[in-house]
């Protein structure tokens, strides 16, 4: 069994020699936007953080007709072309290999460095050894080893599903993480991605939007730099420290919940070419009267003056442009295990124990929410103030937020970003017991 | 030679005696359990995988709408391995949008049809699972279904159910390997 990954590893450096991609090697690799020579990411590089969506080639059919619909993860960056680098995660990079086509596998530039090379690493690495090779053997000899067949995967020439003999790893793929071993060379690349996002996987989620390309840029000032920096979230419980179940509270408090957001501007640099205007003595036309020299050897004047526009130098502007909230909606919701407890456990010794109230819509439902910005940082903040919690036990508590998007002089420079957080809060219960 | 000489009561005894034991066989043929057609004993990881797929099934379409997704997800998960979770719990959310809409209640049966893979780490088994109504979206409250159990360091456990190429290839397999 060992032997298999020994021998991607073996094809993986084979492939890295001489690469099998679709995608024929450049002149200048684009990937050279995105590492620097050590392999780091480039400062350049926008991280525009994990983005998720549910597409349809990540359902899975259940019997009875029910699908689970999964969710395809990618952890995006933007290069300072407009390329868009992509880190699926291990679930959402095989689900992209048996749907090349429709998940847009096909349309990216292939995987750094050597193409679809790595995506065969990656296939034999997760899927080797599930892999009937005896059987795909014996049916299609024309596939001399794994990595051709695998080709064939990722060309959309075989379907992969019926090739199995084991089947385990479908749902062990979800609990790697993109920092696990096979995911290292995971990287995809859509070429011009930033432009076309509405076309590539994660859709236009965070994307800092390229200049135009119909405008010529400034002679010599250096293109415009977008920093996107990561927002803070909480939702948590003010007070009490310790809440009762509003039934055994005679004050009946219930208890406060805050849900907080800071959003660090969106930091946009650019740079403005500074002309200065400049008189000169040109040629005159045909029916100008001369009024000045046009060179030290004119004995008498043959032009006209004019002006002209002459580049100085480029002045750096630095601009924070707010990335305000638009909408926020915050829930609690009390978790499966206290239910059970509730129902079960309780239920035992407490007759007519049931669940009341097991989730809340606190923003918008208990409380609004009110936001504003600053200095290119923006806010925004809800107290839900004395939630009549009345079952003891953890409650889930979810924020979930999108923001404005960036927008420079009516440009739009970032899109409208989906944040979310998590917290939780524990309510109590007293139970009296019989002491003897 | 010795003469052996019986009596008229030595004989009537050994007569009494040799009738009895014949019809004794006789009657000890007639009601002793009858061999029945051998069935192959189960090992014990067959017998586990077993109850863990049928387990993990029925835990599966086990759903009242009115308990909620946790506690479901929760009865479920006890039962699977935690990958077979992971996999359930991402697409949960949906799943109950929809039996929470149509306020589900099912219960299902499952009956074990055949063992069809058998690894030392994996097992699939083809399963008859009946449902006590049918469930959104669909009419119909039995079907085949062909489950993975895995094995963890606690045991067989259901990890998901096979999808739709995954059975084909797996019967097409099963038929090739009956041909004579």
């Amino acid at each position: 069994m060992k032997r298999i990954p020994q021998l991607f590893l073996f094809l993986a450096i084979l492939f890295s020699a001489f690469p099998l991609s679709p995608v024929q090697a450049q002149d200048t690799s684009p990937w050279s936007e995105v590492f620097d020579e050590n392999g780091n990411l480039r400062s350049d590089v926008i991280d525009l953080g994990v983005t998720t969506e549910t597409p349809s080639w990540m359902s899975v059919d259940l019997p009875f007709g029910q699908s689970l619909q999964l969710d395809a993860n990618y952890h995006r960056f933007q290069t300072a072309d407009g390329n868009v680098v992509l880190a699926p995660s291990a679930s959402t990079l095989f689900f992209m290999a048996m749907n090349p086509q429709e998940s847009g596998l096909a349309d990216s530039a292939g995987m750094m460095s050597n193409g679809y090379g790595s995506m065969i690493t990656f296939l034999g690495l997760v899927a080797g050894d599930s892999l009937d090779w005896n059987r795909l053997q014996s049916e299609r000899p024309q596939y001399k080893d794994p990595s051709q067949f695998w080709n064939a995967v990722l060309s959309g020439q075989e379907n992969a599903w019926t090739w199995f003999s084991g089947w385990g790893f479908i749902t062990k793929l979800l609990s790697m993480s993109f920092d696990d071993v096979a995911m290292r060379s995971a990287y995809l690349m859509y070429l011009n991605g930033a432009r076309n996002c509405a076309l590539i996987p994660g859709g236009c989620s965070g994307i800092v939007i390229p200049g135009d390309p119909e405008d010529p840029p400034p002679p010599v000032c250096p293109g415009p730099q977008v920093t996107i920096q990561q927002p803070t979230l909480t939702i948590k419980k003010l007070a009490p420290a310790n809440p009762l179940v509003v039934g055994q509270d005679p004050e009946k408090r219930g208890v406060d919940v805050q849900a907080m957001v800071t959003i660090p501007p969106v930091i946009f640099v650019w740079h403005e070419p500074i002309y200065e205007e400049e008189e000169f003595c040109r040629a005159a036309n045909a029916g100008e009267t001369p009024n000045c020299k046009t060179s030290n050897s004119s004995l008498v004047n043959d032009g006209v003056e004019d002006s002209e526009l002459v580049f100085k130098e480029c002045l750096r502007h630095v601009e924070y442009l707010p990335d305000a909230v638009a909408s926020l909606q915050a829930t609690a919701t009390l978790d499966g295990a206290s239910k059970a407890w509730i129902t079960g456990q309780l239920g035992q010794t407490h007759y007519g124990a049931s669940v009341h109230k097991e989730s809340f819509a606190l923003v918008p439902g208990f409380t609004t929410w009110s936001g504003s910005c600053s200095g290119g940082t923006c806010t925004a903040v809800a107290n839900a103030l004395k939630v009549p919690f009345a079952d003891p036990g953890n409650f889930n508590l979810k924020l979930r937020l999108t923001t404005t998007g960036t927008q420079f002089r009516g440009v739009t420079i970032t899109q409208p970003r989906n944040l979310s957080a998590d917290g939780d809060l524990q309510v109590y219960v007293t139970l009296p017991a019989l002491v003897p | 030679m010795k003469e052996i000489t019986f009596s008229k009561r030595n004989t009537i005894l050994i007569l009494l005696t040799i009738l009895l034991t014949g019809a004794g066989i006789l009657l000890i043929g007639r009601f002793a359990p009858q061999p029945v057609a051998s069935e192959p004993t189960l090992s014990p990881d067959q017998v586990a995988a077993e109850e863990a797929v049928i387990e993990g099934t029925q835990a599966f379409f086990h759903i009242r709408s009115e308990v909620g997704k946790d506690a479901w997800l929760e009865h479920f998960c006890s039962l699977s391995t935690e990958s077979g979770c992971a996999f359930i719990e991402m697409g949960a959310d949906r799943l109950w949008k929809k039996y929470t809409e149509a306020k589900t209640s099912i219960q299902a049966t499952v009956k074990v049809v055949e063992q069809v893979s058998a690894t030392a780490t994996e097992q699939v088994w083809k399963v008859n699972v009946s449902l006590s109504e049918p469930l959104p979206g669909s009419n119909k409250t039995q079907e085949e279904a062909y489950v993975l159990a895995m094995k963890t360091d606690t045991g067989w456990k259901f990890d998901r159910f096979l999808l739709e190429p995954e059975i084909q290839a797996l019967i097409e397999r099963q038929q090739k390997e009956n041909k004579p």
